[in-house]
């Protein structure tokens, strides 16, 4: 005789998860001095900003988000990151048909024939929610990288104009007696007058 | 004997009659040399030989002696603006006997003849009926008949079921090799190109690149309206939308890289004209539609994330760069000195876009000032 049966299984657990994206730029420079003498520059003008130096990089962190600068490349990498410990919950359910064990030793193998295939359910699904959950988190990542980039752009637009402004002026001086130094900030121009000889 | 009426292009003759074994291969022929296009042939289950009597032969080189240089014409004739009365003549009055001379050799003769069997093997009921085989390879000698007749299988064969697997197995074949076919099929699916183009840069090879200037214009504009066809409609956040983004970001790529290709080969020969179909295609309206759809690509390829849509983004760049390559063509053109033996080819380059109300240079900045901007998130 056999008889239908139904098992549910919950069951919640803490997992950790993450969703990060990044976005890759660059500062574009016009390299007025040698090229060692910009770098330098330009770690002064970031540093500035509130930029701490880390060996060949500029870094800047900003809540989850943060804002890389290579001072050899001037490649800038700004990332978000969204994670940590979350709860999932996964709930699966087993239907069946079976008939009545004929032994206690059948009974036993069924019972973990049952218990593998409910485990292996639960990890799937399991897996299917730590997915499903890194999307989220992905996504507000992009989000917050979509709001921080007009602000960064700003930034980093500020620090290099900066660059190229301290750049010209110590070209200025190596050139001749620099008379007068204007700077048109509705315009991002400035004007230097050198008496030469 | 069977009858073979009205030769291609030829209306109110008296029929020729031929042997009944001629007509399959005939059949082909007049499909291949016809003015209107049409139906490929299903000839019946008649014996297949691989050879025409007499009558057959003399039939089908009028064919060919008449028709060759009617498609040629039609093809656009190859003209070129001489310099300085500005007068364009067409490449029958620019060269001579030697380079405009196509021979049909035994070459020409077996490609015919495998179309034939390819052609009939769908319609055979007969198991025994030779079912036609392998593309023949390119010849290694110099047959510009052949040639020509490539041209002509690959722009008569519809692109369309039961023909499509044929037009793709020749393509892909004879693609490496031909360079009317390279240029004009810039989606097929073949090997890179193995061969040297210097035999297609002069000579009747080069007749017959000449001469398919306008077919090739037309090509690519065909081209630019596929693709802008390809994603009228695209939501951001469906996998399926993303999926289709980037398989047109992939045609995109190719589009340009043989575009760049075609201005090298141009470029290198000298012969600025060359690529002065590209120029008018990439001149039109319908390329400006693919700018839109580019423009249009950006929040479907940026919906996966920054750092991937950073990455899809930037195959955008190579459209920019055929862009950037057609104004620098056009510069190169534009300095050479009238003494220069390439004067006249460039001249005929820069002519190309007479009557557009902007100048290359303004158009081209303009573009890719759009094009940039499509790749920024």
């Amino acid at each position: 005789m056999s008889y239908a049966y139904r098992i549910d299984l919950k069951e919640s657990q803490i997992v950790s998860v993450e969703g990060k994206d990044t976005f890759t730029t660059c500062i574009e420079l016009v390299d007025v001095l040698p090229a060692p003498a910009m770098r330098e520059l330009l770690e002064q003008k970031l540093a500035e900003a509130g930029f701490r130096s880390e060996a060949d990089h500029m870094v800047k962190v900003d809540g989850h988000t943060s804002v890389t600068v290579n001072l050899s490349t001037r490649e800038v990498e700004v990332s978000a990151l969204r994670g940590g410990e979350r709860q999932v919950e996964v709930t699966v359910s087993h239907r069946g048909e079976d008939h009545a064990p004929v032994s206690a030793q059948e009974r036993l193998q069924r019972q973990e024939l049952l218990r593998q295939q409910l485990d292996q359910k639960l990890q799937t699904q399991t897996k299917i929610a730590e997915t499903l959950m890194e999307k989220s988190l992905r996504e507000e990542a992009t989000a917050a990288l979509r709001e921080a980039i007009p602000r960064l752009a700003a930034e980093l637009g500020c620090v290099s104009h900066a660059v190229q402004a301290a750049a010209l002026e110590t070209k200025a001086r190596s050139m001749g007696t620099v008379e007068r130094v204007e700077h048109d900030p509705d315009s991002q121009s400035m004007t230097i007058v050198i008496k030469l000889g | 004997m069977a009858r073979l009426s009205v030769s291609p292009g030829e209306s109110g003759n008296r029929p020729t009659l031929v042997h009944p074994a001629d007509m399959p291969l005939l059949q082909c022929a007049r499909f291949l040399l016809a003015e209107a296009g049409g139906a490929p042939p299903s000839p019946g289950p008649a014996p297949l030989t691989g050879t025409l009597s007499l009558a057959g032969a003399e039939l089908l080189s009028s064919w060919l002696r008449r028709a060759t240089p009617r498609l040629l014409a039609q093809a656009g004739g190859g003209s070129i603006r001489l310099w300085p009365n500005g007068t364009r003549l067409p490449v029958w009055r620019r060269k001579g006997k030697s380079e405009l001379t196509i021979r049909f050799d035994r070459h020409a003769f077996e490609l015919l003849n495998w179309l034939t069997l390819r052609l009939t093997a769908g319609s055979a009921k007969d198991a025994q009926v030779p079912q036609g085989g392998a593309v023949p390879p390119p010849s290694l000698v110099d047959s510009t008949g052949q040639a020509f007749l490539m041209w002509r299988i690959a722009v008569c064969l519809p692109p369309m079921e039961p023909h499509l697997g044929l037009r793709g197995e020749a393509l892909a074949a004879w693609i490496p090799h031909h360079l009317p076919l390279r240029l004009g099929f810039p989606q097929a699916v073949a090997a890179a190109a193995c061969v040297s183009w210097e035999e297609w840069l002069a000579g009747p090879r080069l007749t017959i690149l000449e001469c398919c200037q306008t077919w090739l214009r037309r090509r690519w504009v065909r081209e630019w309206a596929e693709l802008a066809a390809l994603i009228a409609k695209l939501t951001p956040g469906r996998e399926a939308s993303f999926r289709m983004a980037l398989n047109w970001l992939d045609r995109l790529q190719i589009l340009c890289r043989r575009g760049t290709e075609w201005l090298r080969i141009s470029a290198e020969s000298k012969r600025w004209d060359l690529a002065a179909p590209l120029l008018q295609a990439t001149r039109s309206s319908t390329f400006l539609r693919v700018i839109d759809r580019a423009e249009g690509l950006r929040p479907v390829i940026y919906s996966d994330g920054m750092q991937s849509g950073q990455k899809n983004a930037s195959r955008l760049e190579d459209l920019a760069s055929l862009v950037l390559a057609l104004n620098q063509h056009h510069v190169q053109a534009a300095g050479i000195a009238y003494f220069d033996e390439d004067h006249a080819a460039a001249q005929s380059f820069l002519a190309a876009t007479d009557g557009e109300t902007t100048t290359l240079a303004a158009w081209s900045g303009h573009v890719v000032g759009r094009i940039r901007a499509a790749m920024a998130p």
